[in-house]
C-alpha cells in the first residue's frame, strides 16, 4: 500500500512542478539578491502585464543549470552578479547577442565583445575602516597594504567562492602581476587569522563593532549598513588613488538572453526596460550601485568622480581561471 | 527443498541489496572518475594548505557534539524514564520537538538573539565580559600562544562553543529517543541482582546500566556524529569552517573539474567510514534478541520536593534554549510577518512542495533499504557488512557531492537533462543522502525478529513470501514506520541538494535560506512555522511507535 501510495505522490510532484512556471511569464535565473531584482521586474510587469518569474541561486549553480538543460530549459533571461561568469556562459554559447539599439547610450565597457551580454549597474569594490583607528590605519593607500603585517588578525574578507571576491582579486592581479598578486593573497590569509565572512554585510557589521579595523567590500554594502545604523562608526576608503595607483577595481551585474529562449520579443521588452532611463534609476536606487546608462542619475551618498582601475570587464572571464588557481595555491578559506 | 528456497530467498535480498549499493555507490564513483585525477601537485598543496586544519576542525567539532548531546540526551532520558513527578508525561513530546527545526534556523536565530537588539544579548555580554577576560581563559590563551604562537584560542574556543551548541541543541533528541527507548526496555531485574549480590549504585550505574545502553548512545552518535560532518547549513551559517563548507566552497567557485572537491569528499568519506567501523565495532559485540517478555512493570521513584525542582530545572533549561526559544520567536515572527504585510501565499504551495517530496523520498528510501537490512540480519557475515557501511556514504558525503553526482548520474543514463529528470535526480539524492537513517532502523527492527520466529512461520508451512507477509512485517513495522519518519523529517529540512536540484520547485529550507540569507529572517520564520508543524504529524506517527515499544528498535 506504501508503494502504491508513493507512485501517486510522484506523480503528483510531476503535475506541480509542470504547473509550477505558468506559460505566461518570463523565467528568469537570478544570482543577484532577490530583494534587490524584485522591485524593478515588479515595476516592470505593472507597465506591461508581463509576469516575471525568478529563480534565485548562485550565479554559478545557475549557468550550469542553463547549459544542463540546454534545449529544454524554460529560462528566458540571466541575470548574474558578475561579469566573468557572464562571459564564460557566453563562450559556452548559451547566449542569444542584444540588438544594437537596446545597446544605445552604454558604454562597451559594460557589456560583451560579441554584445551577448550587458551590465545593468556597476559597483566598486573599496576598503571600509572603522573610524576609531584611522590613525593606525593612516598607512593604507592600496589594496595590497591589506597584507601588511601591522594588520594581524585586524582585516576582514569575504569567502574566496565570493564572485566579487575574486573578479577583484582578477583585476589586481592583471594589472599588478602573478607574483605581486601572489605575495599579496599569503599576508591577507595571515591577516585574516583563518575567519572569513560568507556575507559582506557581516564584514561591515564586524568593523562597524571595531571587531575587525578595515574590509573588503562592494561600496553599497556600507551605505547599507548606515542606512540602518547612521551613526556607526565607519568611513570608506577608496584604494590605489593617485598617478601611480591602479584604481579601483569595478564589476558589474549583468543581464543576457538565453539562446533557447521562445519568448524574445518579451525578453527584449524586459531588457529595453531595465536600460531605459526609469528602469536604470529604480535598479541602481535600489541596490545603491552606478547605473550603466550615461543619462541616468548616479544615487546619492556614493563615491563620485575617482579613478577607476582600466580593465576590461569582458575580460574578467578570461582572468578567472588564473585567479582561482591562485586562490588554490594559497589555500586561502 | 526447505533449504533450497531458504537460499534463494538470500540470494534475492543479497541481489536487491546490491542493486541498492550500486546505485548509491554509483554518483560518488562518478565524481571521483569525472573529475578526473587531482595532480600530485594539487594534492600536496592541499595537504599543506587546509586539509590538516579543516581535519581538525572537523574532528573537534563532532567529538565536543557527540559529548554535549550524550549529556542532554542520556540525562533527560534517564529521568524521563526513572522517576515519575508532576509534568514527566510531557517531557517526551517536548524533547523531539528540536527533530523538527532545521539545524540553520537555530544558527540564525541564536545569531540574532545573541547580537545587540537580541532577548539574550545579555549571555553574550557575559561571555565577552566575565568569561573571555576571566584570568583563566586569558592564562591558557597566553600558554598557548607561548606553546604554539596561535593568539587566537580564545576566539577559536567561542566558535567551537557556539557551533557545537547549536549543533547539539538541534541533535540531542537523537540520543534522547534511543536511550530512552533502550531505557525502557531494559529489565529491572538486571539491576536488582546486582543490588542482591552488594552492589552499590555507582556500581549498578556503571555496570549493568552503561553497558546495557552503550549500543543504543553508540548507534544515536552515529546519527548525531553524521550529522554533524555533513551538516552546511548551520555551520556556513555560523562561519564555521569544516570539510562540507571548505567542499561547498570548491565547488562554487565552478571550475570545470571537479577534482579538487572531489579530493576532498574523499577524505571526508575516509574519515567517516572509519568512525562508522569504530561505532560498529562497539555494537558488534552486543546484540540482544528480546527475551520473551519483558517485565514491563518498572517501580518508579516519585520525585518530590528539592529533587522535583532539580529534575525540572535541568530538562526546563534543555527545553528553554532548544524548543521554547526558538519556537516562541518562529511563532511571534509568522504572526507579526502575517499581520503586517500582504502575506504570501507562496507558503503554503513550497509547505506542499516540501511535504510531497519529503513523503516520496521517505517511501522510496524504504524500500530501498530493506533488502541491505534484511540480508545483513540474517546473513551478518563480511559482506552483508561490507554493504551495510557502503550504504551509508550518502550520510557522509555532503549534499552537494551527492546532488552533483547523482546529476551526472541521470545525465549518463538518460543524455539530457529535462526538468522531470532533474526530480528524479533530486529523489535519488536525498534518498541516497538519508538511507542510512532506513537501513538503520529497519536493521534494528530486524534483530527484534528472532530467527526461531520465522522458521516457525516456515515449518508450519509457508511460502517465504506468506512468511514476509504475515510474519515479518507485522513484527517489524513499528520499527519501519520510525524508520519512515526518521526520513522523512530529515527530508524535509534537506537543504543542499534542493538548491542543486531544486529547480524552481522551492521547499521551505529553500526558501528559509534565502531569505535568511538576504537577512529577512522575519519573512524565513512563516517557512520554519509551516516546517515544524509539517513536521507534528510525523513526530506524532513517532512517539506513537514509541510508546508501544516497538519504535524502541530504532
Amino acid at each position: 500500500m506504501i508503494k502504491k501510495r508513493g507512485k501517486l505522490l510522484f506523480l503528483l510532484i510531476l503535475v506541480f512542478t509542470f504547473n509550477a512556471w505558468g506559460k505566461d511569464g518570463l523565467v528568469v535565473y537570478s544570482g543577484r539578491h532577490e530583494k534587490f531584482v524584485r522591485p524593478v521586474m515588479d515595476e516592470f510587469s505593472k507597465k506591461t502585464g508581463i509576469k516575471v518569474y525568478l529563480l534565485n541561486s548562485k550565479s554559478t549553480a545557475l549557468i550550469n543549470r542553463i547549459k544542463l538543460e540546454g534545449k529544454n530549459t524554460k529560462v528566458d533571461a540571466f541575470i548574474s552578479n558578475d561579469a566573468g561568469i557572464l562571459q564564460i556562459g557566453s563562450d559556452m554559447g548559451l547566449f542569444k547577442p542584444i540588438s544594437k539599439e537596446t545597446l544605445q547610450g552604454i558604454d562597451k565597457n559594460y557589456r560583451a565583445t560579441d554584445n551577448t551580454w550587458v551590465g545593468l549597474s556597476a559597483r566598486a569594490r573599496v576598503l571600509v575602516i572603522n573610524s576609531k583607528y584611522e590613525k593606525q590605519l593612516g598607512f593604507i593607500k592600496s589594496v595590497f597594504d591589506l597584507a601588511d603585517p601591522r594588520l594581524l588578525g585586524k582585516v576582514a574578507i569575504t569567502d574566496s567562492a565570493n564572485n566579487s571576491f575574486i573578479a577583484g582579486l582578477s583585476v589586481y592581479q592583471a594589472l599588478a602581476g602573478d607574483k605581486k598578486t601572489l605575495a599579496f593573497l599569503q599576508g591577507l590569509k595571515k591577516n585574516t587569522i583563518r575567519k572569513v565572512y560568507n556575507k559582506h554585510s557581516k564584514i561591515v557589521e564586524d568593523v562597524a563593532k571595531g571587531k575587525r579595523w578595515i574590509g573588503l567590500v562592494n561600496h553599497y554594502y556600507i551605505y547599507r549598513h548606515l542606512d540602518k545604523h547612521p551613526k556607526a562608526p565607519i568611513k570608506i576608503i577608496l584604494p590605489d588613488q593617485g598617478e601611480e595607483g591602479m584604481g579601483v577595481a569595478w564589476n558589474i551585474s549583468g543581464f543576457a538572453i538565453v539562446k533557447y529562449t521562445k519568448k524574445t520579443k518579451q525578453v527584449q521588452q524586459l531588457l529595453q526596460y531595465l536600460l531605459s532611463k526609469e528602469g536604470q534609476e529604480v535598479f541602481s536606487k535600489g541596490n545603491r550601485e552606478y547605473p550603466v546608462l550615461k543619462d541616468a542619475a548616479v544615487p546619492k551618498m556614493i563615491p563620485k568622480n575617482y579613478k577607476v582601475s582600466k580593465f576590461p570587464m569582458s575580460s574578467l572571464g578570461k582572468m578567472r581561471n588564473k585567479t582561482l588557481n591562485l586562490i588554490e595555491k594559497v589555500g586561502l578559506y | 527443498m526447505l533449504l533450497k528456497t531458504y537460499r534463494n530467498k538470500f540470494s534475492l535480498s543479497a541481489f536487491s541489496a546490491f542493486f541498492v549499493v550500486l546505485l548509491v555507490l554509483t554518483p560518488l564513483l562518478l565524481i571521483l572518475s569525472n573529475g578526473g585525477k587531482l595532480e600530485a601537485e594539487r594534492w600536496s598543496n592541499l595537504w599543506g594548505t587546509r586539509a590538516p586544519e579543516l581535519l581538525w576542525q572537523t574532528v573537534k567539532l563532532a567529538v565536543a557534539v557527540a559529548l554535549v548531546t550524550t549529556i542532554l540526551g542520556v540525562s533527560a532520558a534517564w529521568i524521563s524514564t526513572r522517576y515519575r513527578f508532576k509534568g514527566s508525561g510531557i517531557i517526551v513530546w517536548l524533547l523531539v520537538l528540536p527533530l523538527a527545526i532545521p539545524t540553520y534556523v537555530y544558527a540564525d536565530i541564536y545569531i540574532r538573539l545573541l547580537s545587540e537588539n537580541g532577548w539574550l544579548y545579555w549571555l553574550a555580554q557575559f561571555w565577552n565580559e566575565y568569561i573571555i577576560n576571566s584570568w583563566l581563559l586569558k592564562w591558557v590563551s597566553s600558554v598557548w600562544a607561548w606553546l604554539t604562537g596561535d593568539s587566537d584560542i580564545v576566539s577559536q574556543i567561542s566558535d567551537l562553543i557556539a557551533t557545537c551548541m547549536v549543533l547539539s541543541l538541534a541533535g540531542f533528541s537523537y540520543v534522547f529517543l534511543l536511550v530512552r527507548a533502550a531505557l525502557i526496555k531494559s529489565t529491572q531485574s538486571l539491576e536488582e541482582a546486582a543490588y542482591i549480590h552488594g552492589a552499590t549504585a555507582s556500581e549498578v550505574f556503571w555496570r549493568v546500566n552503561v553497558p546495557m545502553l552503550r549500543p543504543a548512545i553508540a548507534a544515536s552518535l552515529a546519527i548525531v556524529v553524521l550529522h554533524t560532518i555533513s551538516d552546511f547549513g548551520a555551520v556556513r551559517t555560523l562561519q564555521y569552517e569544516t570539510f562540507t563548507t571548505e567542499i561547498y566552497r570548491q565547488y562554487s567557485r565552478n571550475r570545470a573539474d571537479l577534482s579538487l572537491p572531489a579530493a576532498l569528499s574523499v577524505i571526508l568519506v575516509v574519515m567517516a567510514f572509519s568512525f562508522l567501523v569504530i561505532e560498529r565495532f562497539f555494537r558488534s559485540r552486543q546484540r540482544y534478541f528480546a527475551s520473551g517478555k519483558a517485565i514491563d512493570r518498572r517501580y518508579l521513584k516519585e520525585l518530590t520536593g528539592i529533587k522535583l525542582v532539580f529534575a525540572w530545572s535541568w530538562i526546563g533549561l534543555i527545553v528553554f534554549f532548544s524548543v521554547f526559544v526558538p519556537v516562541a520567536l518562529i511563532v511571534t515572527e509568522s504572526i507579526v510577518y502575517w499581520a503586517s504585510s500582504s502575506a504570501s501565499k507562496g507558503v503554503w504551495v513550497n509547505a506542499l512542495n516540501s511535504f510531497v517530496m519529503a513523503a516520496v523520498v521517505a517511501t522510496v528510501a524504504l524500500v530501498l533499504a530493506f533488502p541491505i537490512a534484511y540480508y545483513h540480519t540474517r546473513k551478518r557475515n563480511m559482506m552483508s557488512g561490507a554493504l551495510m557501511h557502503f550504504s551509508n556514504v550518502g550520510f557522509v558525503l555532503p549534499g552537494p557531492v551527492v546532488a552533483i553526482g547523482t546529476s551526472v548520474m541521470v545525465l549518463m543514463f538518460f543524455g539530457q537533462m529535462v526538468t522531470a529528470l532533474f526530480l528524479l535526480a533530486w529523489v535519488i539524492a536525498v534518498v541516497i543522502r538519508y538511507l542510512p537513517l532506513a537501513t538503520q532502523s529497519q536493521e534494528s527492527a530486524l534483530q527484534q525478529l528472532t530467527p526461531s520466529t520465522e522458521q516457525a512461520g516456515r515449518i508450519l508451512g509457508a511460502s517465504p513470501l506468506q512468511n514476509m507477509k504475515r510474519v515479518v512485517i507485522p513484527i517489524i513495522k513499528p520499527g519501519v514506520i520510525s524508520a519512515w519518519v526518521l526520513v522523512f523529517i530529515d527530508a524535509l529540512k534537506e537543504l543542499p541538494a534542493a538548491l542543486v536540484l531544486g529547480l524552481g520547485y522551492e521547499t521551505l529550507p529553500v526558501v528559509i535560506f534565502h531569505q535568511a540569507n538576504e537577512e529577512m529572517m522575519e519573512a524565513a520564520a512563516p517557512a520554519a512555522l509551516m516546517l515544524l508543524i509539517a513536521s507534528l504529524p510525523a513526530l506524532w506517527l513517532l512517539m506513537r511507535g514509541n510508546r508501544n515499544q516497538l519504535a524502541s528498535s530504532l
